[in-house]
C-alpha cells in the first residue's frame, strides 16, 4: 500500500496527543484516522506545529459550522499549522515581514477583506468570465499543440498542467505577452520542490520587484476592462496591498490549478471507464469538474486555520478565545452523511457543496476561473487525444508532499 | 416564496449565479448578487434552496409570505 502520508510533528511530552493525519493512502483515499476522527469526534484537539494544542474539526457539519461563524478570525499567524516545518513557516513569516506586504486578502477580516476583495472580484465572476473565455480556450490549445508537438509520451504537467493556469491568470492581469514568460518562468521556480531558499529568496525577490514595476506601468496607463486596472482605480487599496494581491493571486491561482488538472487526469485515466464515459458523454464535463473538485480536496488544512476571538460552544464543546481551529476540507468532503458513497468517484452526482474552494467569506475567489480552466481542458483533451493513457506506474509518480501544501502530481507521464 | 439577498453579506462568490442562472446575476461593478426574480414559482424552487444553502456568506433568503402574514 503506497501511502503518501508525511512525517507529522514530533509528539511533544505533556501536549496533546493527537498529531494531525493527512495526506493520501493508496493514491485518492483519506487515512483511516482522519475518517475514523471525523466520524468519532469530529471537533478534537490536535497538536499544533508550535507546540500549541489547537482543534482539529473534520466532518462536513462542523467544518461548515465553524468557517462560516463570524467569532472566528483568519488572520495570519506563523507557526499554528497542523503540519509542516515550523522552521519553514517562521522563515516565511520573517521574510513577509521584512518585505513589509500587508497580508493577502485571505488572512485578513472585515473590513479590510472586504474592501480588498471587492476591488478584484468584478472580473472574477461567473459572467465576466464567460467573456474571457475564447482567451482561455487559446491558452488551452497552445498547451495542447505544445504537447503534440512534444510527441508521445509526454509529461501532462509540464505541457499543460503548469503552463495554463499561470497564462490564465497573466491573461486576467492582462500582463503583456512579451513579458509573460518571465512571469511564468519566476512562478513555477518558486514553487519547484527541487530548488531551496537560496534559489526561490532571489526568485520572490525578483517577483516582488517585477510587480511592483507592473503596477506602476499600470497606474500610468490604465487599462479597460483590466482586473489590476480595476484594483488600481477603485482607490481603495494601498500600493502594497495591490502588490501583495497580484503576487496572492498567482500564488493562490497557480500551483493550485497545476495540480488540480494533474491529479484530475490520473484519476479518469487510472481506471480507464472513467476516461471513455467522459468521451461518451462530453456533457458530463462540467458534473466531472465539480466531482473532481470534491473527490481531490488537493488543500486540506491549509488557509483554514480560524482563530476564536471570543469563547465559541460548538456543539457542546466550548473553543476557548485565543484557540486555534484547523479545518479539514478532504475529511468533510469524503463524509457520508452529506455525500453518499463518498469514496466512489462519480461525475454525475451533485458534488455542489464541496469544500474544495472552502467556504464563509474567504471562499476562494478564483475558484471560477478554475473550473472554468478545468472544463475547458477536459473538453479538449478528449477530443484531441482520444487515445491517451497513462505512460507510467502510478505508483512511481512524484507528489508535491508537505510543505507545499496541494495535493498533487508534479509530473504525469501520458502517452497516445 | 420571496427571494431576498442581503448586499452586506454578499462576497460575490457566484454559487448562485452557477446554480441558478435564470434567477441569478453578478453585478459587473463589484460582483455582488443580482436577483433576476423575487417572486419564486413552485418549479424553480428546488434549484433556488439549493443556491440558498451553497452561499457562502448565508447572503439568500427564502421566505413565504404566507406564513409571515400569521
Amino acid at each position: 500500500m503506497e501511502e503518501l502520508m508525511t512525517e507529522t510533528a514530533d509528539q511533544i511530552p505533556g501536549k496533546c496527543p493527537i498529531t494531525t493525519p493527512h495526506g493520501r493512502v493508496d493514491i485518492f483515499d483519506p487515512p483511516a484516522e482522519l475518517m475514523r476522527l471525523s466520524a468519532e469526534e469530529p471537533l478534537c484537539q490536535v497538536q499544533l506545529i508550535n507546540g500549541e494544542t489547537g482543534w482539529l474539526a473534520s466532518d462536513y457539519e462542523t467544518a461548515r459550522t465553524v468557517l462560516t461563524d463570524r467569532r472566528f478570525s483568519a488572520r495570519r499567524i506563523f507557526g499554528r499549522q497542523p503540519y509542516g516545518s515550523l522552521e519553514r513557516w517562521l522563515e516565511i513569516g520573517r521574510a513577509e515581514t521584512e518585505a513589509g506586504l500587508p497580508p493577502f486578502v485571505n488572512e485578513v477580516d472585515p473590513p479590510d477583506h472586504t474592501r480588498r476583495r471587492r476591488a478584484m472580484m468584478s472580473h472574477l465572476t461567473v459572467p465576466r468570465l464567460k467573456e474571457r473565455e475564447a482567451n482561455f480556450q487559446k491558452i488551452v490549445d497552445g498547451a495542447l499543440d505544445s504537447m503534440e508537438e512534444a510527441g508521445s509520451p509526454a509529461d501532462f504537467v509540464e505541457h499543460v498542467a503548469l503552463p495554463v493556469p499561470a497564462l490564465v491568470i497573466c491573461d486576467l492581469l492582462s500582463i503583456p505577452v512579451e513579458e509573460r514568460r518571465l512571469f511564468v518562468e519566476l512562478s513555477n521556480l518558486i514553487r519547484d520542490p527541487a530548488y531551496g531558499p537560496e534559489v526561490v529568496g532571489p526568485a520572490n525577490d525578483q517577483l516582488h520587484a517585477y510587480t511592483e514595476e507592473l503596477v506602476a506601468d499600470r497606474r500610468r496607463t490604465l487599462v479597460d476592462g483590466d482586473m489590476l486596472s480595476e484594483m488600481i482605480r477603485a482607490g481603495e487599496m494601498s500600493q502594497d496591498e495591490i502588490v501583495k494581491d497580484v503576487i496572492g493571486v498567482f500564488e493562490a491561482g497557480h500551483e493550485t490549478t497545476t495540480a488540480q488538472l494533474g491529479y484530475t487526469l490520473l484519476t479518469l485515466l487510472f481506471k480507464r471507464e472513467r476516461w471513455e464515459a467522459l468521451k461518451a458523454d462530453p456533457s458530463q464535463v462540467d458534473g466531472m469538474v465539480e466531482e473532481a473538485l470534491r473527490y481531490l480536496s488537493i488543500l486540506d488544512m491549509i488557509s483554514t486555520e480560524r482563530l476564536a476571538t471570543e469563547d465559541v460552544d460548538i456543539g457542546g464543546i466550548v473553543i476557548k478565545e485565543g484557540e486555534t481551529v484547523v479545518i479539514s476540507t478532504f475529511a468533510p468532503d469524503r463524509d457520508p452523511k452529506r455525500f453518499p458513497d463518498p469514496d466512489t468517484f462519480d461525475p454525475y452526482r451533485n458534488a455542489r457543496g464541496h469544500l474544495a474552494f472552502g467556504f464563509g467569506i474567504h471562499m476562494c475567489l478564483g475558484q471560477h476561473v478554475a473550473r472554468l480552466e478545468t472544463k475547458l481542458v477536459f473538453s479538449s483533451l478528449p477530443v484531441r487525444f482520444p487515445d491517451l493513457d497513462l505512460a507510467a506506474d502510478p505508483e512511481e509518480i512524484r507528489w508535491l508532499v508537505d510543505d507545499h501544501q496541494v495535493v498533487g502530481p508534479t509530473t504525469l507521464p501520458v502517452k497516445w | 416564496m420571496r427571494l431576498e439577498a442581503d448586499l452586506d453579506l454578499c462576497v460575490s462568490a457566484g454559487m448562485c449565479v452557477m446554480t441558478a442562472p435564470e434567477i441569478f446575476d453578478q453585478d459587473p461593478d463589484d460582483g455582488r448578487v443580482i436577483l433576476l426574480k423575487q417572486e419564486i414559482e413552485p418549479d424553480q424552487l428546488d434549484a433556488v434552496r439549493e443556491a440558498v444553502g451553497l452561499c457562502p456568506s448565508a447572503a439568500l433568503s427564502l421566505t413565504d409570505p404566507q406564513e409571515e402574514k400569521r
